[in-house]
């Protein structure tokens, strides 16, 4: 192990012009049979950005990730990363362009090690077609590519390097949180998507895992937090978007988003919802 | 007590024939949750593809070994075929490897005709210790069992696809989002299952001829194995396979052997009943 000496960021740090969007999500139509869970959703991300989704259960947000990770098909609308759609590509070639997501509740591989889930986090950089033999002649070539990101992961979330033997599902959550984090950073991800990062964490853990976020994006990674907790979402992010039954109901950065009344009553509440955004501010 | 013990000795090869077969449809359950019908099939495909192999004067081992491979790629396309369509539904699967074991019935009737089926294994003369006669194509049944077992073991346990295809069978949905392709891994347990099945039909055709249909029994014996592990364990596979196999010699020995299937049935009823997911609860 590295220890905690420096290491280079595991990430692809975005060195493009910040005006062109590395995701660009246009008129995004999701249904559930005859259920509408998006209803013509547009959004955009530039590389380096952090950019938040908040809106109340139900608004249509992890539909919103799951789609843009190939797990859903739209039914209309369309999904460019980088300059080329990939709303048709399979969640394996989403990840092979880069995107990776911490999915909600975290999903690690219970009864695999944290070492075995954090290396099958960079599977789809080596296995890039269905034949195996193709992908295992790569793997061996870069085995020591892997012991390298491997590190890096540990020298971010050290006590990830102290828990490589356990099995995934004896971690608290906030381990699983970290393994959830270091298995997509292990894909080399361009773009970060994380499906509600708070969720069942204790505030000090948040707080934690939200710190490391914050760090990961001042090296350039671009993440798309998706987060019930507005107060989280607004001390993280850049800008961020609200959305409500299936559409966008306003974007702005989170001083401009405070301004509006509506927002402000319906998702910061009162002044004492305030004093607790203060609280989780990780700034 | 000489009796018990033969009975004991004959049980535990007859065990070892219906192990390869369980462990055949644990590979598939675990990634798929198909109970594959046509792992009864793969075995007696095994046999006969072996019988034509031997009647090319090919040698025993080598003969063995294309059997194998060839079976192995017919169960890679009928889990193609059984699970290749994306959101396909299970029962829907588990239709289709009906139909096409029905299908391979068929065809091995066509091509082998209904007179039954074998070849010579190693040795006709059987070897005695105290008192107790075991075949040398018995201990070479056993043997595999003890060889391929492990290794079973190993390839999930320690190589990389096989952490990825325990990864599936975890959770495909956090699997899909490190780009690992469910449909590629059950592909690959077809393949492995059948591959399983068809030494298993190999190795005991010299100790019983084969018929068109006898991959039903085959089936249900080796599923009846399976049962005891939940579907899922290798090792519940293994042991609940010797313990039928067993069961079985001994109704046979002391009853009468017209019963041996309903031993299975029986078994399967009251393990389903009183632990439906297996005697082992873990993979």
């Amino acid at each position: 192990m590295t220890g905690l000496t420096p290491q280079p960021p595991l990430h692809q740090v975005e060195s493009g012009s910040m005006e062109e969007p590395l995701l660009d999500v246009r008129d995004l139509a999701v249904r559930y049979g005859s259920i509408e869970a998006l209803r013509g959703v547009s959004l955009s991300v530039k590389a380096g950005e952090f950019v938040a989704i908040v809106g109340p259960n139900g608004a249509g947000k992890s539909t919103l990730v799951n789609t843009i990770a190939g797990l859903l098909r739209p039914a209309r609308g369309t999904i460019a990363f980088a300059g080329q759609q990939i709303g048709s590509l399979s969640s394996a070639r989403v990840v092979q362009r880069g995107i990776a997501q911490v999915p909600e509740g975290r999903q690690v591989f219970s009864d695999l090690s944290v070492a075995d889930n954090l290396q099958l986090g960079a599977y789809g950089r080596y296995f890039q077609s269905p034949f195996l033999i193709d992908g295992y002649a790569r793997l061996l070539g870069g085995r020591r590519a892997m012991r390298t990101d491997l590190d890096r992961v540990y020298a971010l979330f050290p006590k990830l390097h102290d828990l490589r033997d356990r099995l995934a599902g004896t971690l608290s959550g906030g381990e699983q949180q970290m393994l959830a984090l270091g298995r997509a950073l292990m894909s080399e991800a361009r773009l970060l998507m994380i499906d509600e990062l708070s969720l069942g964490l204790a505030p000090i853990i948040m707080r934690d895992i939200a710190e490391h976020l914050r760090v990961l994006n001042a090296e350039g990674l671009t993440v798309l937090l998706v987060e019930q907790n507005v107060n989280l979402a607004f001390a993280l992010a850049r800008r961020v978007y609200v959305l409500e039954n299936g559409r966008v109901r306003a974007e702005g950065t989170p001083e401009e988003l405070r301004r509006q009344p509506e927002i402000e009553r319906v998702y910061l509440g009162s002044p004492i919802a305030a004093t607790a955004m203060e609280a989780h501010s990780v700034e | 007590m000489s009796e018990f013990g033969q009975y004991l000795v004959t049980g535990i090869a007859t065990g070892a024939s219906f192990a390869l077969v369980a462990l055949g449809f644990v590979a598939i359950y675990r990634v798929t949750h198909v109970v594959n019908f046509a792992q009864g099939a793969f075995a007696m495909l095994g046999g006969y593809v072996m019988s034509s192999m031997l009647d090319r004067a090919l040698p025993g081992p080598l003969a063995a070994l294309c059997a194998v491979l060839i079976v192995a790629v017919v169960g890679t396309l009928i889990g193609m075929i059984a699970v290749g369509k994306p959101r396909l539904p299970i029962i829907a699967s588990l239709m289709i490897t009906l139909g096409l074991s029905v299908l391979i019935e068929g065809i091995c009737l066509l091509i082998w005709g209904d007179i039954p089926t074998t070849y010579n294994g190693i040795g006709t003369k059987a070897l005695s210790f105290a008192n107790i006669f075991v075949l040398p194509q018995q201990v070479v049944v056993v043997a595999a069992v003890a060889i391929v077992f492990p290794l079973f073991q190993l390839f999930f346990a320690r190589t990389y696809i096989g952490k990825a295809v325990t990864a599936c069978a975890l959770n495909a949905r956090a699997a899909q989002l490190v780009g690992i392709n469910p449909r590629v891994m059950a592909f690959l347990a077809f393949g492995v299952a059948a591959a399983c099945g068809a030494l298993s039909g190999v190795l005991t055709t010299p100790l019983s001829p084969l018929t068109s249909n006898a991959d039903i029994n085959i089936a249900i014996n080796g599923f009846a194995g399976a049962i005891v592990g939940g579907l899922i364990s290798p090792a519940g596979a293994v042991i609940g396979s010797l313990v039928l196999g067993i069961a079985q010699t001994m109704m046979a020995g002391y009853f009468d052997p017209s019963y041996q299937l309903v031993v299975a049935l029986l078994v399967m009823i009251a393990v389903l009943i009183a632990r439906p997911n297996g005697l082992w609860r873990r993979a």
